[in-house]
């Protein structure tokens, strides 16, 4: 599979704690996996040890439909990293909300022509997109519009 | 000129306590520990976490306000650090 992004950036990896490694498994098992309290119900994300609004403790996983819609998005022309050559600008990040998922939201790419136009509110579903590296695969949750 | 104490007006003192481990020996992470702890305090002072409007961290650990603010408190944070050169 191609990468959105050119090599050489950063590769993330599960915090040390552990805390958001359920979410990378299951990026790289095709599944949009996001913590959920046990208490309250609440869809919560990114990763935290305590529900910001019943402040329990008890936080558990669950899979949710990898479809949003766009909440915000940019356009990025700057090469922020020295991995970015002229042709790999400009490309896009976007903010999606999970409806089902108490409008929860992730930050990602939209795959696609990087010069397309971008709408607000726009549909868009999850790409997981494997990196295959002999050390430390891992798999970026990546969007397009749907 | 900017006033720089709050000597002689109000405030809340409290205080609160994780299980003590040896170094190590703790099941939850340094940050859970934190969110345990401030709690506690919120308890004891009969607030809710989500009144607090500063928080100030000592030395060098992993409890930068900006996290803590989103995790118990959930609101604007003020945030002053000492000590803390990887975080400044």
């Amino acid at each position: 599979m191609s990468h959105y992004l050119p090599a050489g950036l950063s590769a993330p990896m599960a915090s040390p704690d552990g805390l958001d490694a359920p979410f990378w498994e299951g990026a790289m098992a095709d599944r949009l996996i996001i913590q959920k309290c046990n208490d309250c119900n609440l869809w919560l994300w990114g990763p935290e040890w305590i529900c910001h609004n019943c402040l329990s403790f008890d936080i558990g996983w669950q899979e949710t439909r990898p479809e949003g819609i766009i909440y915000s998005w940019e356009r990025i022309w700057h090469p922020v990293h020295p991995s970015f050559k002229k042709e790999d600008l400009p490309y896009i990040i976007v903010l999606v909300e999970l409806p089902e998922a108490d409008n929860v939201r992730l930050v990602g790419n939209l795959l696609g022509d990087p010069n397309q136009t971008v709408k607000i509110g726009a549909k868009v579903k999850a790409v997981f997109e494997k990196h295959n590296t002999d050390d430390n695969p891992y798999a970026l949750v990546q969007w397009v519009i749907d | 000129m900017p006033k720089r104490t709050h000597r002689g007006e109000t405030a809340v003192i409290s205080t609160g306590e994780t299980t003590y481990y040896k170094r190590g020996q703790s099941p939850d992470p340094e940050f859970k520990l934190t969110l345990i702890a401030i709690l506690a305090v919120c308890k004891y002072a009969g607030i809710d976490p989500r009144e607090i409007d500063g928080f100030s961290s000592y030395s060098n650990d992993h409890n930068d306000p900006t996290r803590l603010a989103s995790s118990p408190m959930a609101s604007p944070v003020s945030s002053c650090i000492f000590g803390s050169e990887d975080t400044l």
